[in-house]
């Protein structure tokens, strides 16, 4: 016999929770957390043994050695970001689990709300055992621990944050799912990059690049913190090639990452809002 | 006129496509009754998934309204879907979770307790053949049992609502029987069902009522019994053990409420005839009458299915 169930439907927040609770799950079942585990233990590896392979020395500065690892972290966050955010959205229409999930009594927010944050448990997890074998080994190396460290590992949050921000907002928009994980780990991975590199060499400083602001990830653990620089080659008898350092400011960076974050997230929720379950 | 405890209101809803305003759904106003088992029918692109799916939070309505249990789908579907089971197209699965699992998940979305989820999920799973398949994870699946999956999650909570499109589409034969059975069991446990099909017998056999539809228009709503009542001319499939020849042929044309009479093969020709069952009684003894040793006498296709054509037809 039917019931009346409407007395029984949850708050908003307890369904965030429960879309929170089972996409972890589905991370957690996925190959695709497996192999950025996979990715991160050989880089990880790597970066530990090969100095003693080839007979260098481990830098003596607790801050210096998590700085060796902190130059993968842009790249691992934007793996992070495209394997969890990429299709986050766009799966819910391709693969037709929307037809399942969206005739419940569930509001489109709260879904996208619980599948984000999921999504950054999953990088912050993923972050986490990355910084933690970091900053451990740099224990064991230097017998130091340095703040910087941890400022940097709240950084490369921020950083995936705002990564996972574009990854949704492509993925609120895209038709497909393969295409919205190619254009995500395109625009993060090549796009802006080449944007960074290009602009550089022209001699202008773009600090609203969100690469260019996830550089600072890496960037705090250098003791004194860079200031930007050029240098200048001969490249004719009379000609001079002038090569600009740009290093991104902290507190611009921050602000930077935060807006990429709060755009890209606001119109990916409200595209996702308005898309209908066609075909 | 319609009150607010009625579970399906649709005034006036309409769904436009594109930039030369095809309408999909056409002012579509129907109301549907508590513990009613509507059939909707119409051909391929008439509105009907459409419909259900304005009704499901799927697709949101041009202009309109749709209520369900007195709830605006459109401004408030949370409250309008909480107490509504819905199957829409060939739901997918996630795959890395098993049919207990994804009830659980669903189950728990709706608010039910942990232990009735438990207790339902297996009252559900039972009811659609499942059971067996409980802790499979449903990625491996073939389409037939994923639509009793679909079917069980729309029962899981108890609604008093079910909203079903085409719930029997690319069933293969057993399973469309079984999907049957399962209907024919909702039908006597007083939930309020609007069902989408294109299988006339399985509306016959198992709707109350019918609302019929093309380009997006209702045609009509009405009982089954009263829709077939309207049924004046029926086909009549005659077989003979004799050769059917020109001079019985004429005369059988002749016949009172023989309005149509078409030969086709040699030992069979087809009525249209226009008349009650004491008429259809005389008719028979006549076609003795005229030599014919018939041998089959029977309504050819479904009442249903002749007003269906018929309908549609003059709708087009």
């Amino acid at each position: 016999m039917p019931n009346d169930n409407h007395q029984h439907i949850p708050s908003d927040l307890k369904q965030i929770g429960l879309v929170m609770r089972y996409d972890i799950y589905k991370h957690l079942r996925s190959k695709r957390l497996l192999s950025i585990i996979v990715i991160e233990i050989a880089v990880l590896a790597l970066i530990l043994l090969l100095p003693p392979l080839l007979g260098h020395a481990y830098p003596k500065d607790a801050a210096a050695f998590v700085g060796n690892f902190a130059g993968f972290v842009g790249i691992l966050v934007v793996i992070g970001a495209t394997l969890f955010a990429g299709d986050a959205i766009v799966s819910e229409y391709q693969n037709r689990t929307g037809y399942l999930l969206f005739p419940n009594p569930v509001k489109r927010w709260a879904l996208f709300v619980g599948k984000l944050f999921a999504t950054m448990i999953i990088m912050t997890l993923v972050m986490t055992v990355y910084y933690a074998v970091a900053i451990g080994a740099g224990i064991g190396v230097t017998g130091n621990v340095s703040i910087l460290a941890f400022y940097s590992f709240l950084l490369a949050l921020l950083y995936s944050l705002a990564c996972v921000g574009i990854g949704y907002l492509l993925s609120s928009i895209m038709k497909g799912a393969t295409g919205a994980l190619v254009f995500t780990f395109a625009v993060l991975f090549m796009l802006l990059p080449i944007v960074d590199g290009v602009t550089s060499v022209a001699g202008v400083k773009v600090d609203a690049s969100l690469t260019f602001a996830g550089g600072v990830v890496n960037n705090i653990l250098v003791s004194p913190y860079p200031h930007d620089y050029s240098q200048s080659f001969p490249i004719t008898p009379t000609q001079n090639m002038t090569i600009w350092n740009y290093f991104p400011d902290v507190g611009i960076s921050i602000v930077v990452m935060l807006v990429y974050a709060g755009i890209s997230l606001a119109i990916a929720l409200v595209v996702f809002q308005r898309r209908e379950m066609l075909g | 006129m319609f009150v607010t405890s009625d579970p399906i209101v649709l005034e006036n809803l309409t769904k436009t496509y594109g930039k030369d305003g095809f309408k999909a759904v056409d002012s579509l106003n129907l109301v549907v009754k508590r513990n009613q088992f509507v059939g909707f029918l119409g051909p391929n692109g008439a509105g009907k998934t459409t419909t259900i799916k304005m009704l499901t939070n799927l697709l949101f309505a041009t202009s309109g309204k749709a209520y369900l249990n007195g709830h605006d789908v459109i401004t408030d579907p949370k409250n309008a879907l909480a107490d509504i089971g819905a199957v829409v197209e060939t739901p997918e699965f996630y795959p890395f979770l098993s049919p207990n699992e994804t009830l659980e998940y669903l189950g728990a979305l709706r608010g039910m307790s942990p232990g009735d989820i438990k207790r339902r999920s297996k009252e559900v799973l039972e009811l659609v053949k499942m059971t067996e398949w409980a802790d499979t994870r449903i990625g491996k699946f073939s389409k037939g049992m994923k639509q009793r999956v679909a079917i069980a999650q729309a029962l899981l909570h108890e609604p008093t609502v079910i909203l079903l499109d085409e719930p029997t589409s690319g069933l293969d034969p057993r399973g469309m029987v079984e999907v049957r059975e399962v209907l024919m069991h909702l039908k006597q446990s007083n939930y309020t069902i609007f069902m989408s099909s294109h299988l006339l017998n399985e509306v016959q056999e198992i709707c109350s009522d019918v609302a019929m539809i093309d380009h997006g228009r209702l045609l009509t709503y009405d009982s089954v019994t009263s829709l077939l009542g309207k049924i004046e001319v029926k086909r009549l499939e005659v077989r003979t053990v004799n050769s059917v020849w020109g001079e019985a042929m004429d005369a059988a044309r002749q016949l009172p409420g023989v309005e149509l009479l078409t030969v086709s093969s040699e030992s069979q020709f087809l009525i249209d005839f226009r008349g009650g069952d004491e008429a259809q009684a005389d008719l028979l003894l006549k076609l003795q009458g005229l030599g014919l040793k018939v041998v089959g006498f029977k309504e050819s296709g479904l009442a249903l299915e002749n007003l269906y054509m018929s309908m549609i037809k003059s709708s087009r």
